[in-house]
């Protein structure tokens, strides 16, 4: 409960450093201002009252780093700063920024398009299709070079005898015509081209 | 060398929590006066470590401090005990007196006492 108070506290502290670091200076200054009276009082001269007092206080650079440390989280501070830094020297150098910005982009960008690509081509061939080299075409052919085309009854032959073969699809080529905006243009495919041109919509 | 530091953080803490509870509300310097008055050389160098330890005590909610004025009459900080603190001071000092009373013990001890 402790921890996460604690957390929770550090969290809200990053919205308010200014305000934090304002408060823990002039805690300092006070500090060493009441220090130098009590010196004071024992017969040191001013100057030597407050250095006194300075030294006892001990370093307040290390301190503040402690206290920062323990204010927020230093992590998510030092990332704010580089990130301010950054828009510094961008506003500096706008022209350089600008070369380094748009060689990262083309970069990327140039990347990205081949490995899609290499995606594509060599790992995924066609969406929902794996292994297309066991894809085979099974068509009779006649001894002048024909194409008799199977009947029913040997499709399904081959359909129940050949079990090397996982699965056997049957096409059969129907002339169609294709119409789009009244221009007219005649095809010759098949039942399957057409169903895939419907999947592929 | 990192170990002796939060040992002295924690029983600083604990300095912290009682010099307020005995004291009431305290600004930064008159707690490391006290704490010096009674412990001696453990702030007499860096009083400035007493701080961060403040501001832990107040993150986990044993403490609270808000504005006032000092004896220069200046704005100072002043710390004061909550509930929550003089809760975690009873509990700590159980566990230090505990913790003391072993340690005690073992030094006590001497060759020939053992079976």
């Amino acid at each position: 409960m402790r921890a996460l108070r604690r957390f929770l506290n550090r969290v809200i502290n990053l919205a308010r450093r200014r305000e934090q670091d304002e408060r823990l200076r002039e805690e300092i200054e006070e500090h060493i201002a009441l220090q130098a009276t009590e010196n004071l009082r024992t017969g040191l001269s001013p100057v030597e009252a407050r250095r006194q007092a300075m030294l006892k206080f001990g370093g307040v650079e290390a301190m503040k780093q402690d206290y920062r440390a323990e204010r927020g989280l230093l992590f998510i501070e030092n990332l704010l700063g580089d990130l301010r830094n950054a828009g510094r020297t961008i506003r500096r150098m706008p022209g350089l920024a600008a070369v380094i910005i748009v060689s990262l982009a083309i970069g990327i960008g140039v990347n990205t398009t081949i490995f899609s690509w290499i995606q594509m081509i060599l790992f995924q061939p066609l969406p929902g299709v794996s292994g297309a080299s066991n894809f085979l075409l099974v068509e009779p052919r006649t001894e002048t070079g024909g194409y008799p085309g199977a009947s029913w009854l040997e499709y399904r032959a081959l359909r129940t005898q050949v079990p090397a073969l996982r699965d056997i699809v049957a096409f059969q080529v129907v002339p169609f015509n294709v119409e789009r905006q009244a221009r007219l243009s005649g095809r010759s495919g098949n039942s399957s081209q057409a169903i895939i041109f419907l999947l592929w919509g | 060398m990192k170990q002796k530091a939060d040992v002295l953080q924690g029983t600083l803490a604990l300095m912290v929590l009682k010099t307020l509870d005995v004291l009431g509300p305290l600004h930064g310097y008159g707690i490391a006066r006290r704490i010096e008055q009674i412990s001696g050389d453990l702030l007499a160098v860096n009083q400035g470590t007493l701080y961060p330890v403040l501001l832990k005590l107040e993150q986990e909610g044993a403490i609270a401090s808000e504005w006032g004025a000092s004896e220069n009459n200046r704005r100072a900080r002043f710390y004061r005990l909550t509930r929550e603190g003089r809760k975690q001071l009873q509990v700590e000092t159980q566990d230090w007196e505990q913790t003391a009373a072993i340690i005690a013990r073992f030094f006590e001890v001497k060759t020939e006492d053992l079976p």
